[in-house]
C-alpha cells in the first residue's frame, strides 16, 4: 500500500482533534475562571439584595429565557410561592436546589448564562410580592412532553408558553 | 540501496495503522477517565441520597417518641421543650425529604404533613408557654399525628430493608455504569405510595400558624359588585392606566386566570409594536383592576422619592382609592415601589395593602399591584383601644426613644389580625417599629426598620 499524503494529513488531523477533545472532556473545569470573572464584575451591581436575589434571576435566566416579562415574574413567583408552601422547602436555595425540580438546574443551564437586567428585575418583583400566578406552585410547557402526572394539577393560567397551576 | 528502500517502504505501509491504534488508545483512555469520573461522582451523589434517606429514618423515629412522650408528660416545661422538640425535628425531617432524588413527583404531602406538625407543636407550646391550656381537640390532632407517624415509622423499616440490600435505585433508572447492585423497584415509586397514603390520611388542621389549612385555601374578602363580560372589562382596562403621553392601545383579552381572583387577562399593544406593552388582570366579579404592568424602558431618573409618592397618591385618589397611607418605598432601577396602606378612621390597616410604582424619568404610573387588597379587604368593627398611648409607653423597653405611636391592624403569620399600637422607636441608631396589642398589651412583633439608599425597609 502507498501511502499518500492527504491519509497522513487526515491521520495528524485526527490526533489533533483528539487531543483537543481530551483536553475539553477532561480539563473543562477550566474555562470557569473565565466565568468567574464576569460574575464578579457584575456582582457589584447588586449588593444591597442577599443572595437569594441572583439565585432567583439565574432560575428565571435558565428557565424563562425568551419569555414575555410577566411569565418571567411567573416563574420567580413559582419559587416564592413554594417557600411559603407547607409543601416545599422553606428557602428560596431548599427550592430551587431541590433533586431535580427544575430541568434548568438538572441540565446546568442555570450556570450557563449570567442573568440579564431583565431577569434581574423579574426576581425583584417577585421578591416584592408581586404574583401574577396567583399562587401557583407549579409551570410546565403544554407544547414539551411532560409527565402525565403533571395534568392532575389545576391550571390556573398561561403566560406565554408556560402554563402555571397549582 | 534497494534493500533499505524496501523497509522505508514498509514503514510507511505500518504507520496508519499505527496511528489507528494509537488514536483508538487516546479514546479509550479518555472514556475511562470520563467513566472514573462519572462513577465517583455518581458515588458522591449516592452518598448524600443515602444520608436523607437514613437522616429521614432517625427523625420520624424520634417525632414518634416525642409526639408520644408530650401526651404523657404533666410537667408543663417537659411539654414545651418537647413540642419545641417536635418542631425542630419536623423542619429537619422536611429538609431531608427535600434532598432526595424522586423527580417531579415531588412528595408535597409528606413535607406538608410534616411542617403541618411542627408548626402545630410549636403553635401549642406557645400556648403553654403563655399558660394557656391545651384543648381536647388538640390533644386529639396530637394523637392522630402520633398514630400516622408510628405507621410512617413502619413503613420507612421496611425501605430500609430494602437499602440494606444494596445501592438504591431512586427513579427505576440507571445515569450511568455503576457498580454495585441496583435494586429493581424505584424508591421513588415506593416513597410516592407513602406520600399519597398520607394525603388521606394526614390530620386537616385549623390553628395559628402560617401552614395552617386556611391559610391555603384564602378566599379573597375585597371583591365587590356584579360579574362583568369581556367588552366591560376592556373598558375598564383602557381608563384605568396612567397614560400621559396619550398613546393610542389597542387593548386585547389573551386568556383568563383561575386562581383564588378570577380574572380577564389583558394585553395592551401599541400599533407598530409586537411585544405587550402593558399586561393586565381585571377581576371577572366586580371589574376591579387587580394589577396591571407596563413594560416600558425606564429612562435616566427626573424625580424624587417625594415627587413618586405624589404622583402615586394622586394616581390612587382619581381611581377611587381614598383614605391610603403611604407606608414605605424602594426606589430600584429607576422606578419608585411605593406601598400603601387602607386607613379606617385612625386605624391602619396594614393587610390591605397597594403597591404603585412609578417610573422616575417622567412619573408615569408603570405598575400596580392591588391583590393584597382585594384579598383582605372590608369593613373592620375596630373595638376602643383598652390601652392608652401612655400605658403603652410604659410597657415598652425603657432604653428605647420613642418617635411616634400610631393605632394599626396587623396580620399574624396565620393571617389572623391584631389591633395594635405600632411604636417607632430607637436604640441608639437602630429604628425599631414595636407592635403591642392595644386590648392585651402583648408584644405580638418586633420589626427592625433598615434605611438605605434604596429606601426603607422593615425586617
Amino acid at each position: 500500500m502507498k501511502v499518500n499524503k492527504n491519509t497522513l494529513i487526515i491521520i495528524s488531523l485526527a490526533l489533533i482533534i483528539a487531543v483537543v477533545s481530551l483536553y475539553f472532556l477532561v480539563y473543562k473545569e477550566e474555562d470557569s475562571v473565565f466565568s468567574k470573572k464576569i460574575y464578579s464584575q457584575k456582582s457589584a451591581l447588586v449588593t444591597v439584595r442577599s443572595s437569594d436575589y441572583v439565585l432567583l434571576a439565574r432560575l428565571v435566566s435558565g428557565e424563562a429565557r425568551g419569555e414575555p416579562y410577566v411569565g418571567q415574574v411567573g416563574v420567580a413567583a413559582v419559587v416564592i410561592n413554594r417557600v411559603k408552601s407547607p409543601k416545599f422547602p422553606n428557602s428560596i436555595p431548599g427550592v430551587i436546589f431541590q433533586p431535580m425540580a427544575f430541568e434548568s438546574v438538572s441540565n446546568g443551564q442555570i450556570w450557563a448564562v449570567y442573568p440579564s437586567r431583565t431577569n434581574f428585575n423579574a426576581a425583584r418583583d417577585a421578591l416584592n410580592g408581586f404574583d401574577p400566578t396567583y399562587g401557583s406552585l407549579f409551570f410546565w410547557n403544554p407544547s414539551k412532553t411532560v409527565s402525565p402526572w403533571i395534568w392532575t394539577r389545576k391550571i390556573i393560567v398561561q403566560i406565554g408558553r408556560h402554563v402555571f397551576g397549582r | 540501496m534497494y534493500s533499505e528502500g524496501k523497509e522505508v517502504i514498509n514503514l510507511r505501509k505500518y504507520l496508519p495503522w499505527a496511528a489507528g491504534v494509537f488514536l483508538v488508545l487516546v479514546f479509550v483512555i479518555v472514556f475511562l477517565v470520563m467513566q472514573s469520573r462519572v462513577t465517583e461522582a455518581q458515588n458522591l451523589l449516592e452518598a448524600s441520597y443515602q444520608k436523607g434517606f437514613f437522616n429521614l429514618l432517625e427523625q420520624v423515629n424520634n417525632l414518634n417518641l416525642l409526639l408520644s412522650k408530650s401526651m404523657v408528660t404533666s410537667s408543663n416545661q417537659q411539654r414545651i421543650v418537647t413540642f419545641l422538640s417536635i418542631w425542630h425535628q419536623a423542619e429537619s425531617a422536611r429538609d431531608s425529604i427535600a434532598s432526595l432524588p424522586l423527580g417531579d413527583r415531588d412528595l408535597t404531602y409528606t413535607q406538608k404533613y410534616f411542617a403541618q406538625m411542627g408548626d402545630f407543636a410549636y403553635s401549642l407550646a406557645k400556648k403553654a408557654l403563655n399558660g394557656i391550656e391545651i384543648k381536647k381537640e388538640e390533644w386529639d390532632k396530637i394523637q392522630k399525628f402520633r398514630d400516622t407517624t408510628q405507621d410512617l415509622n413502619k413503613k420507612l423499616r421496611e425501605l430500609q430493608d430494602d437499602v440494606a440490600r444494596g445501592r438504591i435505585n431512586w427513579e427505576g433508572k440507571r445515569f450511568a455504569l455503576g457498580i454495585g447492585k441496583n435494586l429493581n423497584v424505584g424508591m421513588a415509586d415506593k416513597f410516592l405510595k407513602l406520600d399519597q397514603k398520607l394525603k388521606e390520611e394526614a390530620p386537616s388542621i385549623t390553628y395559628d400558624g402560617p401552614f395552617s389549612d386556611h391559610v391555603e385555601n384564602i378566599v379573597p374578602k375585597g371583591l365587590t359588585g356584579p360579574l362583568i363580560n369581556s367588552d366591560e372589562a376592556i373598558k375598564i382596562a383602557g381608563s384605568f392606566i396612567d397614560n400621559p403621553q396619550n398613546i393610542k392601545y389597542d387593548i386585547s383579552i389573551y386568556g383568563t386566570a383561575k386562581g383564588n381572583i378570577p380574572a380577564y387577562s389583558l394585553s395592551f399593544s401599541r400599533p407598530e409594536q409586537n411585544s405587550p406593552a402593558i399586561i393586565m388582570d381585571v377581576s371577572q366579579k366586580g371589574g376591579h383592576v387587580i394589577w396591571f404592568l407596563n413594560t416600558r424602558d425606564i429612562g435616566a431618573s427626573k424625580l424624587t422619592v417625594q415627587d413618586a409618592v405624589n404622583k402615586s397618591r394622586l394616581f390612587l385618589e382619581k381611581r377611587g382609592f381614598k383614605d391610603f397611607e403611604a407606608t414605605g418605598s424602594l426606589t430600584e432601577d429607576g422606578t419608585c415601589v411605593i406601598t400603601f396602606a387602607k386607613k379606617q378612621k385612625d386605624v391602619i390597616i396594614y393587610p390591605d395593602f397597594i403597591k404603585v410604582e412609578v417610573a422616575l424619568d417622567n412619573g408615569e404610573v408603570v405598575g400596580f399591584d392591588a391583590i393584597g387588597y382585594y384579598t383582605n379587604h372590608m369593613e373592620r368593627v375596630i373595638p376602643a383601644p383598652k390601652l392608652s398611648k401612655k400605658d403603652v409607653l410604659k410597657r415598652i423597653n425603657s432604653r428605647l426613644s420613642v418617635k411616634r405611636i400610631r393605632k394599626v391592624i396587623i396580620p399574624d403569620p396565620s393571617l389572623k389580625e391584631k389591633f395594635c399600637y405600632e411604636v417607632d422607636a430607637k436604640l441608639g441608631a437602630d429604628r425599631y417599629f414595636i407592635y403591642i396589642n392595644a386590648l392585651d398589651g402583648t408584644e405580638e412583633q418586633i420589626l427592625k426598620v433598615v434605611e438605605t439608599e434604596k429606601g426603607t425597609m422593615t425586617m
